[in-house]
């Protein structure tokens, strides 16, 4: 599929002690949602920070938007909100100040809105109460209502789902729909997640990251074409684990994904085959490349 | 203008602005009515105590934290195209919100002695020069305590600031103004005045460099 995307980065690399990210190339496609991928430790929140410019040491370039701008002009963060991990307020900070606040720091920042979303999403709003008080799903919802409350064209959202109970995680993924669908094609969303099956269903794109590479990437729905679950009798499990990525062997039978294009080379086995869910290929996936033992 | 009071406003909660901007100066300045009514006394001392304490631990709830070493409490700010400016300007009025504070609370506190008298001992203390050295005490040590507490978010170590602050405050008020040397009270305030530019401008320029620092491996 051909689309236009909202951030181009170009040759991206950022050294740590231990840990080295390194994008050669990467876009993300604009008008859709875009779930981050990877275990722990892969580099998720480093390349959020990196394209919210929350870190500006990095070699590359990060293009955004349609015009390829840069993120000194300016006017970039104006169009992008953003909810990060627990350092993102202030903790003395209280709801009424982070009000006060996202109202300077953004021009696009509508107190209405802000208020009606804590309202929707019961954050207790109270000048005694400060963030740091605030339950973790409580923060989140807190920061996701002050990236809601403004008009942007991109949301870059870290591990939103985490800390949210199921009814609140199905909440957001209704949020981002509308959030895209009120677009008409110019809004994106990208985020970070370890809840794949949640969030799996308002996943357009999602790009799979280790050790700081992407290992893989591409929409939904040609993944899913692209890999196989495979379910097999035991006797057949050692022949298929060589052509299968990952694979799960029990008393009855074996199961395991692979790609659609070594399916070919499981003929005469005595195999069937479903399409994965995003979260099988994802697991399958990093599987390959984790360094876990 | 009206932006950056704004932005510090923003900054400080509504139980610190109740508190440090309301309640205690009325507090402090009726305390000084009483003594001057009652006793032509005066309580100048007592506000540089309670002044210097009450501004140094109160900063724990504003800004408290902000230079400690791996600090990444910004990351809201720095996703704003203002935020570096909102920050700055929150750092530079709540300087200047002090030292107001003080001379308006100092120069209230003379204006009443003047108008209901003093004794011999509290007028040693309404003088022009004496006044000028408790708005400068009062400013410099404050600013020295949240300074020094802002590199810890370790309450204990905000009063222990606080604390030592105002005792030596206090200490230096009572030498200053107790007339042992000549020239004494004019030579502790330019070198307050010399501290007070110094420490102001540190205390602005670590502070930014501290959370500008964070876009980098600093």
């Amino acid at each position: 599929m051909n689309t236009d995307s909202v951030i181009k980065a170009v040759n991206l690399e950022k050294k740590f002690k231990g840990f080295e990210l390194s994008i050669p190339e990467m876009e993300i496609p604009k008008g859709f949602a875009t779930a981050l991928i990877g275990e722990n430790g892969a580099g998720k929140t480093t390349l959020l920070n990196l394209l919210t410019g929350i870190r500006l040491d990095f070699k590359g370039e990060i293009g955004y938007f349609d015009k390829r701008e840069k993120l000194s002009d300016g006017k970039v963060q104006e169009r992008i909100g953003y909810t990060g991990p627990n350092s993102f307020f202030l903790p003395n900070w209280t709801v009424n100040q982070v009000e006060e606040i996202s109202e300077l720091l953004f021009e696009n920042f509508h107190k209405d809105r802000f208020e009606k979303l804590c309202e929707e999403l019961s954050i207790p709003f109270k000048v005694t109460k400060n963030v740091k008080d605030l339950s973790d799903g409580n923060r989140m919802k807190l920061m996701l209502a002050t990236a809601f409350a403004r008009d942007t064209e991109l949301l870059i959202l870290d591990e939103p789902a985490s800390p949210l109970d199921p009814l609140m995680r199905d909440k957001l993924c209704d949020m981002i729909r509308e959030y895209l669908d009120q677009g008409n094609g110019s809004r994106s969303v990208f985020f970070s997640t370890h809840n794949i099956a949640d969030m799996e269903n308002v996943t357009d794109y999602a790009i799979i990251l280790e050790h700081g590479n992407i290992v893989e990437q591409g929409f939904v729905e040609e993944l899913k074409e692209k890999y196989v679950i495979v379910k097999g009798e035991a006797g057949d499990a050692q022949a298929a684990g060589k052509v299968l990525f990952t694979i799960h062997k029990g008393s009855y039978g074996f199961e395991g994904i692979c790609l659609s294009e070594k399916l070919d080379q499981l003929a005469g086995m005595d195999v069937s085959v479903e399409t994965p869910t995003l979260s099988q290929i994802s697991v399958a996936v990093m599987k390959v490349h984790t360094s876990l033992k | 203008m009206k932006r950056k009071i704004r932005s510090y406003l923003g900054f400080t909660s509504f139980w610190y602005k109740l508190l440090l901007l309301l309640v205690l100066p009325v507090l402090l300045l009726g305390i000084q009515v009483f003594a001057s009514v009652v006793f032509q006394g005066t309580v100048i001392p007592l506000s540089i105590l309670v002044l210097i304490f009450a501004e140094i631990f109160g900063d724990t709830f504003v800004l408290g934290g902000i230079q400690e070493k791996n600090s990444e409490k910004m990351d809201y700010l720095k996703t704003s195209p203002r935020g570096m400016k909102v920050m700055k300007s929150v750092l530079v009025m709540d300087l200047v919100r002090r030292f107001l504070a003080f001379v308006v609370i100092f120069g209230l506190s003379g204006l009443m002695m003047l108008v209901f008298g003093a004794t011999p001992g509290a007028e040693k203390m309404a003088g022009p020069e004496a006044l000028l050295l408790a708005v400068l005490l009062t400013y410099t040590l404050s600013v020295l305590g949240i300074f020094l507490s802002r590199f810890g978010s370790l309450l204990w170590i905000n009063m222990l600031c606080a604390y030592a602050g105002a005792i030596v405050g206090l200490v230096l008020f009572f030498i200053g103004t107790g007339g042992m040397l000549p020239l004494l009270l004019p030579l502790m305030n330019t070198a307050m005045g010399i501290l007070a530019v110094g420490l102001s401008i540190l205390t602005v320029k670590i502070a930014m460099m501290k959370v500008e620092g964070s876009y980098y491996d600093k």
